[in-house]
This record gives C-alpha cells, sequence and structure tokens, in this order.
C-alpha cells in the first residue's frame, strides 16, 4: 500500500512530530479538558471527609506531573487553588509562582517564537489545544489573588500587600489593553477575508452574560478584598481608591457604600451617612469572603462551512452554553445568638468574566479554524486524489476526530464571590454558616479593633471554611 | 522510503540540539551592569546603595558632625511598597556596610540583639563564665539616629513594552529630638520592549 509515502502519511507524521517537539499536553488535544477538571474539583473537599488526603494526594500528584508540560501554567493554577484551600500555602505558594513567572515571561516574548511555531504547525492539523495553555487575563488577577492569600497564610504581610498591589496593577494593564485587542483582533480577521458575522449568531447568547461585568477584565471580588486588607492595616488611601472600584462595578450594593463613607471618615473628611457598619470600641470586625460553586466550562460547538469548490468542512468553535448557566446562592451567616447578619452580597460573577475573555478572543480563533479548516479540506482533498475513497474517508474521520474546541479554563476557580462585613463582640464566638443543603460552625476568637477575615468555599455540597488574622 | 528518511532527520536534529544545548557556567564581573529582566536586580541595588551613601556623607551637616565623633545609628526595615518581593534587607546590609567602611558612622545590629542577650544572660547565669570577665548588662550604647526609607515603584506595560520606575527613599532622624537630619532619594527608570523574532 503506497498509505506510508502518500501526502497523507506525511502530514499525519508531521502532525505528530510537531505535536512532539512543540512539548504540549497531548492530554487536552484529544480529551476535552473540562473531563479533566472534573477530577481535580472533586479533590475540593472539606478536612471532616474521612480519607480525604488518599484521594486528594493522587490527584495532586497527577497535576505536579504537569508542572513542566506546555499546559504547565494551566495545571498549577488547579493545583494551587486545591493546595490553597487545604491551607498548603507554601505548595500552593510555588505552583503560583510558576504561574506568575509564566505570565511574565509572555510580556515581553519576541512577537514570533521559533518553539512557537512548531506548536502552532502542530495545531493547523489537530486543534488549538495543541498551543501552550498562556493563560487570560481574568486568571491571572485570580493567580495574583491567590498568591497574596499564600504569603497572607504563611504570615508574610508584606508578601500579601506585594501580592495585592500585582493586582490592582494588572486590573489596570488589562483595562487599558482591552479596547486595543479586540480592534487589532476584528483588523486581523478582515485582512483574512473571514467575515465573522457567519459564526457570530453562534455566540448571541453571550452578550447578555457579558453584560453582566461592567468592564472586561474588573474583579470586584478582587478589589473588595484587597480593600478590606488594606483598611485592616491601615492604608486607608487605598482602600478606599478600591473600594470605590468595587463600588463602581456594584453600585446596588449598599454596604460597599458604607464601607467608603467609613474609611472616608477615617481619612478626615466629613461623612453626612450615621452608618458606617463601624466596630463599637469591644467589638472586632469579621470579614466573609464566600466562593460559590464552580466557574462554568466552555462546550463546543461544531459549524459546517461550505468551501468554495462545493465540498463541507467542519469546524469547532468553543462556546459557552448560557442556557444551562449555574445559578449562586448566598451565605447566611448566624451568631451563637441567632443573630442574623444576612447574606453576603454577590460582587462578582465569575462566569461573566469567563465569557467576556472568550468574546474577546473570538475573532482571533475564527481566523486560526478558517485557515485550519482550508488545511484540513486540502488534506482531505489531496488524499482523496491520490489514495482513492478509502484515503478520502480515513482523512475525513480524523478530520471529524481531531477537530475539537479549545476547551481549557481555569476551571477550579468559583463561579461568584461574595462579601459580607460584619462587627461581632469579643471573646470566643461561633458563627453558623449555612449555603444550600451545607452547614458549618466556625469558632473564632474576636479581638477588639481586629479585622478576621473568613473565607469560605461552597463546593461539592460541602463549606470549607478558613481564617485569615491580621 | 520518505518517511523513515524524513524521521531520520527530525531525529539526527533533535540529537544534535540536545548535544548543543548543555549548560555553559563562567565567573562574571559582580559589579558589571546586568539587564536580564526589567525586575528590580544587582545593578539597582548597587546603584541605591552608592547614591545614597555618598550623597549621606557628603551632606554638609553629617561631615561636620561626624568630623570629630562616629555617632550611633539604628537601621530600621525598608518598607516595600513596590510590586515585587524584594529582599531589602539586602538593601540596608549594603547600605550599613558602606557606611561603616566610610569610617563616619557605627552602628547597632538589631538582628543580632537576641542573640547577644542570650549569650550575655548565659555569661551571668550559668555559673560556667568568671563573673568578673563577664560581660555586663546595661553597658550597651544606645543609639542616636535611626536610618529608615521605603522604596516604591510604578509599573507601565502595554503590548509590547514595560516602563518601571523605582523610587527609593532613606530618611537619617534623631532619635531623642525627632528631626530629620537627612533624606536622599534615588530613582531608577527601566524599560524593556518585545523583540519581532527569537529562537
Amino acid at each position: 500500500m503506497e498509505f506510508n509515502t502518500g501526502l497523507l502519511g506525511r502530514c499525519f507524521f508531521a502532525a505528530g512530530i510537531t505535536t512532539v517537539v512543540s512539548g504540549c499536553a497531548i492530554t487536552s488535544v484529544f480529551n476535552p479538558y473540562p473531563n479533566q477538571a472534573q477530577t481535580y474539583q472533586s479533590a475540593i473537599v472539606a478536612d471532616s471527609v474521612p480519607n480525604r488526603s488518599v484521594m486528594t494526594d493522587a490527584i495532586l500528584l497527577d497535576l505536579s506531573e504537569e508542572r513542566e508540560s506546555a499546559d504547565g501554567m494551566l495545571y498549577m493554577m488547579e493545583s494551587g487553588r486545591i493546595t490553597q484551600l487545604h491551607s498548603k500555602f507554601e505548595e500552593s505558594k510555588q505552583d503560583f509562582q510558576l504561574v506568575i513567572d509564566k505570565f511574565e515571561q509572555q510580556d515581553l516574548a519576541s512577537t514570533i517564537e521559533s518553539s512557537d511555531v512548531a506548536s502552532k504547525g502542530a495545531a493547523m492539523l489537530t486543534n488549538d489545544n495543541a498551543i501552550p495553555y498562556s493563560g487570560a487575563g481574568y486568571e491571572r488577577i485570580f493567580t495574583h489573588h491567590h498568591q497574596a492569600f499564600n504569603y497572607w497564610g504563611l504570615g508574610d504581610t508584606e508578601g500579601a500587600s506585594i501580592e495585592f498591589r500585582k493586582v490592582a496593577l494588572e486590573q489596570q494593564v488589562l483595562l487599558e489593553k482591552y479596547e486595543t485587542e479586540i480592534a487589532e483582533a476584528q483588523e486581523e480577521a478582515e485582512e483574512n477575508d473571514f467575515d465573522i458575522s457567519t459564526v457570530s449568531s453562534e455566540f448571541a447568547g453571550l452578550d447578555t452574560v457579558a453584560g453582566q461585568v461592567k468592564s472586561s477584565f474588573q474583579n470586584a471580588y478582587t478589589f473588595y478584598t484587597s480593600a478590606a486588607f488594606w483598611e485592616a492595616v491601615g492604608e486607608f488611601n487605598t482602600a478606599l481608591i478600591d473600594y470605590k472600584k468595587a463600588y463602581e462595578i456594584n453600585p446596588s450594593v449598599e454596604m460597599i457604600k458604607k464601607d467608603i463613607a467609613r474609611v472616608s471618615k477615617r481619612l478626615g473628611s466629613s461623612v453626612s451617612s450615621t452608618d458606617l457598619n463601624l466596630a463599637k470600641d469591644d467589638e472586632g470586625t469579621v470579614v466573609i469572603l464566600f466562593e460559590d460553586g464552580f466557574v462554568p466550562s466552555k462546550t463546543e460547538t461544531k459549524i459546517s462551512l461550505p468551501t468554495f469548490d462545493g465540498g463541507i468542512v467542519s469546524v469547532a468553535f468553543p462556546t459557552y452554553d448560557t442556557e444551562l448557566w449555574p445559578r449562586s446562592i448566598s451565605l447566611k451567616v448566624l451568631d451563637d445568638n441567632f443573630t442574623d447578619y444576612g447574606l453576603t452580597h454577590p460582587v462578582v460573577d465569575v462566569g461573566a468574566l469567563a465569557v467576556k475573555d472568550l468574546k474577546e478572543q473570538i475573532p482571533a480563533i475564527a481566523v486560526r479554524q478558517a485557515l485550519r479548516a482550508f488545511a484540513k479540506y486540502e488534506l482531505q482533498k489531496q488524499s482523496g486524489d491520490q489514495l482513492g475513497l478509502a484515503g478520502a474517508l480515513v482523512a475525513n474521520i480524523y478530520n471529524i476526530i481531531s477537530e475539537s474546541a479549545d476547551r481549557r479554563s481555569w476551571l477550579t476557580l468559583p463561579n461568584s464571590a461574595q462579601v459580607l462585613r460584619i462587627n461581632l463582640p469579643q471573646g470566643a464566638r461561633e458563627l453558623s454558616l449555612t449555603a444550600g443543603i451545607a452547614q458549618a460552625k466556625l469558632p473564632l476568637e474576636i479581638e477588639s479593633k481586629k479585622t478576621t477575615f473568613v473565607r469560605v468555599v461552597h463546593v461539592n455540597n460541602q463549606l470549607i471554611p478558613q481564617i485569615f488574622k491580621l | 522510503m520518505k518517511v523513515t528518511k524524513l524521521f531520520a532527520v527530525v531525529m539526527a536534529a533533535l540529537l544534535l540540539t540536545a548535544c548543543a544545548n548543555g549548560p555553559k557556567i563562567s565567573y562574571g564581573d559582580a559589579t558589571a551592569v546586568e539587564t536580564t529582566t526589567t525586575g528590580f536586580g544587582s545593578t539597582d541595588l548597587q546603584s541605591i546603595a552608592a547614591t545614597l551613601v555618598d550623597d549621606l556623607v557628603s551632606f554638609p551637616p553629617i561631615v561636620q558632625m561626624t568630623a570629630a565623633r562616629r555617632p550611633v545609628v539604628f537601621v530600621d526595615k525598608i518598607k516595600n511598597k513596590t510590586t515585587e518581593h524584594i529582599d531589602t534587607e539586602s538593601i540596608t546590609d549594603t547600605v550599613q556596610t558602606k557606611l561603616l567602611k566610610s569610617g563616619k558612622f557605627r552602628f547597632v545590629d538589631m538582628t543580632a540583639v537576641r542573640a547577644v542577650q542570650e549569650q550575655m544572660q548565659f555569661q551571668m547565669d550559668s555559673g560556667m563564665v568568671d563573673p568578673s570577665k563577664a560581660a555586663a548588662f546595661g553597658k550597651q550604647t544606645g543609639a542616636e539616629f535611626m536610618l529608615y526609607g521605603n522604596m516604591s515603584s510604578i509599573v507601565k506595560r502595554n503590548d509590547s513594552t514595560k516602563d518601571v520606575y523605582y523610587k527609593f527613599t532613606m530618611k537619617l532622624v534623631n532619635l531623642e529630638s525627632g528631626i530629620m537630619e537627612w533624606a536622599g532619594e534615588k530613582e531608577i527608570r527601566k524599560s524593556g520592549e518585545k523583540s519581532f523574532f527569537s529562537l
């Protein structure tokens, strides 16, 4: 059989070689990433679950083996969050350090890198999953957000403040970058004569979800967390700026209005409001940071595009299924005297940040898909010409199998993040936390005039609380 | 067969690159200009220390004050207000060493205070040291001045360039009067730009 010496064989071989040379994580090339990520999500469990460490250690070991892979930064984001929620701050810090290093390398990486060309070549004959994962803007913000908690958990508040400053820097950088990026991608699509409107109807549903975030990358949860941190360490000026930014994105949250008034007063401004949510002399403050659920994963939509000579080629696009959008719930907080402190206030819909990020990438993805569709169609046609019907059939099957959308994203992130600030009398207290069917009791030692940060994660029908003191 | 040939070429290329990429190790000049990244580096540390020390020892009132005696100084931690995890203690160490070498100042080392205290406690209480030769408590010289400061940065970044501006401020304050005797500042600007092509 002529198979090996034919164009088809060479192409398959070239695709295989380039995939290996580019050192990409083959795992997500043929196995959709969300399937793998379900295992990682299952590793976030409360301390009380029997055999917890046996279960999670195996998953963490699997993740650590991917550390050096091309998708290393994605796996380290997942691993870093899992280890952090298990209070292994040193391990988590190392994981996120790798992610931060990769992000920083990208900042000044050359426009064209030869190693990059290899993976892009592999992607041309397989799919976008062969391109090393490079992270999204909102993920970079969450990376520094998590790293701040690692330093904080290790008792290094100066380290935590540096990370919170980095978060602010990234929010600013991405905000400035946003406008030009879309314009450039659209320009690129136009240059390549690709009409985005042919696929845009598939993404019409995304607009409403993306509209839920005032800005594409602004993460009010991070603004609020850092504001509360700055206030607790006495940096009122910085705190005021961050509270204001959180309020701009969430003008309906009355609590943040009080935060702004309180900090303004601390800075010496005259404030008309009397309710400042201020701790009395014998009270301490508790800031509750609630993270609910898991951010939705990308789904895939296949579109058959007609070719100029009457053939049909199928291309896969990543999208989000907005019909099945998860509903987030709030955390109810009571103390041991049954005083009801109400529900946490949602400040960010992480799913919406992810949707917006994908929306921005669509023009670039569309251009790559159009080129890939052409390459694959040529492969199919030439194998048909050279090898007859059987060859065309094999190439067609290969196209269908290999055509899968890039569905990678950081999937252990929460779907929604919420905040609540309350004041409690000093002494030993116990908070009762309820979210859906999950409940937890949290003993706290309240010191007057001090701030205690309680982070509660609600996943897999469990509440996982962590305490951070200042 | 073409495939076998192609495979052989690829393997040979891979082998060759593997051979050529062995680590190269060499000694370099510790004071040479380092521009690996826009992050805080050895050149920045050295230039900060050199500028501030020169500034302090040549400041006329300080020259006058140190002409006849060597005041004792305590160095406080430098506050890091940048977006980088910088070892500020290393900067103060260099500043302190340079100032000591200038022969104009003496220092109390607060990082060693606990160890000194333990040693003196041992000399007094263990019964193993001749009491007449033991170092006595209450004889140490208190610092007259405190040297402290902070370091901040402004980072700007877009798709192709990164600009970092560092400002390092140091102050010398009289502990008794609270008067600031001297303040020095060092600014550094670093920019990085993307290249078009790299291997």
